[in-house]
């Protein structure tokens, strides 16, 4: 009999183990993400790190895009200036400020961060080149030197490769760098990562910015849930807060749960499609307009990206700052498809294109599969070639085995439309993702001069960035499909949560828990 | 011969690996780099050498226990795997013993119940364990044990709470057998706890594989004159059965578990993926969608070691349970 007593208690005790999963996680916000953080150094962090950095550390400065203003607000610097010419930049530091670490904030940590980010070939450590030097000046007051006039205020609240952290890092060991105990200033602090499974960020009490309000989340967790399902699932049992990347055909089933809910906010994203201007038949500028007008816009977002697309009204999303739509892009018409075929001189011989897309992406796979059709249609054969980015990106990079058509989607490192022009259009002798192979001087020079206006001159820098757009319009090197939304979905009790593109993240000081 | 299976294994998926369109530096260096930054990775990676060296570095290389490094995570290939591999091998090891556990027997019912209606049940069952696929079944078991009872959780290895709070005297990475050991009781109950759904997933396609085996091979065995002889004797079916029958099934039924089990190795890809088990399978899964290909390369080693090792103590079992084999 012992035995049974024995196995009756285990079973007791496994039910109650059973029984007391699903709860409320009350003062801890949890966010079940797909991937682990791969890099914890906030100098060379680039991907899914922002979710934890930014709660960990702050720039010098933060842009507030949550509107068409754009303002730039005081971040660790409370104020700056700039030169006339925008090559010396003075800020004033925040005081009173401490690392996690104990560690004082001040000029020489500004310092410290500038000068060892610029060291490293990873990451977003390029967007301080144009650093020529940091002067302290003060124990709250730096100078940036730079060798051309770039928007510093922008650059230095950039998501990734700005966060100010503690000098201590000089002495500390790669592994401990590696295991995420670099010392921020934010609002929580780094506590435990469990590989592949968990990090955990408790409050930091000395915050400068005070613990004023009633309802603060004293934790936050991170669980790493690769499947979108079982994150979905997450959030809906109240296991999870906020669950990142959930497929939109899965949303359906949360439109009738009072629990959840589901929001989108324009990003800085946008998905387009390069033509390869050197490579037959897409050398041909007629041929490329007629790929262009078999492109259903308006019907490929209303039916393909639904609430995760806009459409586009220019080469870049509609939201980004210094923006101004060109006068028009070519419209869907396949009447005007066919003449535009009629006008190349190729109408009469047999047309093929290779149109290369991103296999993980199902708004790529459908668009290939309708531009497939109306292609078809105007008389174009499409060779459809899906594949992992990393692979249509090598053979897109070598003419000989690149396509005519290659799907891509582009964000900004720091907010300024020059990001999409240098990367994407300007003449490159060995393309790196100009894989339209475009090159044209005069486009060239725009460039640089639309971004050179873009600190002084911010009015005029608008206008050249029009004429570019409208230049590689003509020229038809790529057709734009969608400005993407960031999609939120997340518990009803969770409020205070914004949109601002400039950030791909959650910033938790901003919110709290509370039943309606 | 091991060794070559496992040489010659690795030196392929090598080749493939490197041969495959894509390029690695893009994993590495993250998204838009600039010509400079591809141009440190490649010399970082060692990709500027000459795919004859780059094989004989690696080589060389996994003889001091190096694999090389994650381009997707970033981490030491060896420490990805070696944290991995106790959480897949628990998985497949409790669900193969809870598999032979049920499904042995109930084979061998079958057998002595053949044509009734409990060996059409039987069978059934094993025909339901072998069509139902795996991903569907652990949704399904998700929502039933989770969403709908909330008896089960939902994903993961072990609460990481009671983890945490928790001082394992010994850590080997298999918490199942760690906990017990250390006398952890809420740990351990906590970790069946988490095992319990996957496991149940993983089981059924066994199960219903090894009810076939044992049944049809005790159906043989049934037949041979020594039965008939220990029926004369006066023995019941079930008795000559569980008294000496049984150990006939048992070299078939061994053969098919040492298959069996390097098929649930390289079937967690799945169960590991919508339980979220950090195992193995889940890494692979990551690693080839990325092309992240040194862990590729890592992960082949690995499940190739595991299959030959395990066919190997498969060998060795039949010389305890088949004599004649020496």
């Amino acid at each position: 009999m012992v035995w049974i007593q024995r196995l009756a208690f285990f079973l007791l005790i496994f039910y109650i183990s059973c029984t007391s999963e699903i709860q409320n996680n009350g003062n801890v916000f949890v966010i079940a993400t797909y991937d682990d953080v791969a890099d914890w150094d906030p100098a060379t962090a680039y991907s899914l790190e922002v979710l934890p950095m930014s709660n960990i550390y702050e720039p010098l400065l933060w842009l507030d895009a949550s509107d068409n203003d754009h303002k730039i607000i005081p971040g660790l610097a409370t104020a700056y200036t700039k030169s006339k010419d925008g090559l010396v930049w003075k800020f004033a530091l925040r005081k009173n400020v401490y690392f996690h670490d104990g560690q004082y904030f001040n000029a020489d940590a500004v310092k410290y961060v500038i000068d060892r980010n610029k060291s490293f070939y990873r990451g977003a450590s390029y967007i301080w080149s144009n650093v020529k030097e940091v002067q302290v000046d003060g124990e709250h007051d730096v100078t940036f030197i730079l060798d051309k006039p770039v928007p510093l205020d922008r650059i230095v609240s950039s998501q990734y490769g700005a966060w100010m952290y503690s000098p201590a890092t000089k002495n500390m060991s790669p592994d401990s760098i590696g295991s995420g105990f670099v010392a921020g200033t934010g609002p929580y602090m780094f506590n435990s990562w469990h590989r592949n499974h968990q990090i955990e960020l408790v409050r930091n009490n000395t915050y400068w910015g005070g613990w004023d309000k009633p309802h603060y989340f004293e934790t936050i967790q991170i669980r790493v849930v690769s499947e979108s399902s079982t994150r979905l699932q997450m959030v809906e049992s109240g296991l999870a807060d906020y669950a990142v990347l959930i497929p939109n055909q899965l949303l359906d089933r949360l439109k009738n749960l009072d629990d959840v809910n589901v929001s989108f906010f324009p990003a800085w994203i946008n998905h387009f499609y390069l033509l390869n201007t050197k490579k037959h038949p897409t050398d041909n500028v007629f041929v490329r307009r007629a790929i262009a007008a078999a492109f259903d816009r308006k019907k490929i977002n209303q039916y393909i990206y639904g609430n995760l697309g806009r459409v586009p009204i220019g080469l870049i999303p509609s939201n980004t700052p210094l923006f101004i739509a060109p006068d028009s892009l070519i419209s869907f018409d396949l009447q005007k498809a066919e003449n535009y075929l009629k006008q190349s001189g190729l109408s009469n011989k047999e047309i093929n294109v290779d149109f290369s897309y991103v296999s993980t992406s199902e708004e790529y796979r459908l668009t290939a599969l309708t531009m497939f059709d109306n292609l078809r249609k105007i008389g174009i054969n499409t060779k459809l070639k899906p594949g992992l980015w990393s692979t249509n990106w090598e053979k897109a990079k070598n003419i000989k085995t690149a396509p005519n058509i290659i799907s891509m989607a582009w964000w900004p490192t720091y907010s300024s439309p020059s990001d999409w022009f240098f990367g994407l259009y300007e003449t490159q002798k060995n393309p790196l993702f100009n894989l339209s192979y475009y090159s044209n001087p005069e486009v060239d020079s725009l460039i640089t001069i639309a971004w050179e206006y873009e600190t002084t001159q911010p009015e005029i820098s608008k206008k050249y960035y029009k004429a570019i757009q409208e230049k590689l319009i003509d020229d038809c090197v790529v057709i734009p499909a969608s400005d993407l939304n960031v999609q939120s979905v997340y518990r009803a009790d969770i409020h205070g949560l914004r949109a601002n593109p400039a950030y791909s993240t959650l910033l938790i000081y901003n919110l709290e828990r509370k039943s309606d | 011969m091991m060794a070559g299976v496992i040489f010659v294994v690795v030196t392929i998926t090598f080749f493939i690996a490197h041969w495959l369109p894509g390029d690695p530096t893009a994993l590495w260096v993250g998204s838009h780099p600039t010509e400079e930054q591809l141009e440190v990775a490649r010399k970082t990676l060692g990709l500027e050498e000459s795919l004859g060296k780059q094989y004989i570095n690696y080589i060389s290389n996994i003889f001091h226990g190096d694999l090389g490094t994650s381009l997707r995570t970033k981490q030491p290939i060896t420490m990805e795997l070696s944290s991995r591999f106790s959480a897949t091998f628990e998985l497949v090891s409790v669900s193969m013993l809870l598999s032979i556990l049920i499904a042995f027997p109930l084979g061998l019912i079958a057998a002595l119940k053949n044509n009734t209606s409990i060996d059409l049940i039987i069978r059934g069952l094993g025909y339901a364990g072998l069509a139902i696929p795996v991903f569907w079944l652990g949704m399904i078991l998700q929502i039933v044990f989770f969403a709908w009872l909330g008896w089960f959780p939902l994903q993961g290895r072990f609460s990481t709470d009671i983890y945490m709070n928790t001082d394992l005297i010994i850590n080997t990475g298999f918490i199942l057998f760690d906990t017990f050991v250390s006398g952890e009781w809420a740990l351990f109950i906590n970790a069946v706890h988490y095992i319990s759904l996957p496991v149940i997933t993983m089981s059924v396609a066994v199960v219903g594989i090894v009810i076939r085996i044992s049944k049809s091979s005790l159906m043989d065995t049934m037949k041979e004159p020594f039965f008939t002889t220990l029926l004369s004797f006066g023995f019941s079916p079930q008795k000559a059965v569980t008294s000496s029958a049984y150990k006939n099934t048992l070299v078939p039924v061994s053969t098919i578990v040492g298959l069996s089990y390097g098929m649930m190795l390289g079937g967690t890809f799945l169960i590991e993926s919508i339980f979220d088990w950090p195992g193995l399978g889940q890494f692979g899964v990551l690693s080839i969608l990325t092309g992240d290909f040194p862990a590729i390369v890592g992960l082949t080693l690995i499940y190739s070691i595991s299959y030959v090792l395990i066919n190997f103590l498969i060998d060795m079992l039949y010389l305890i349970i088949d004599p004649r084999t020496i």
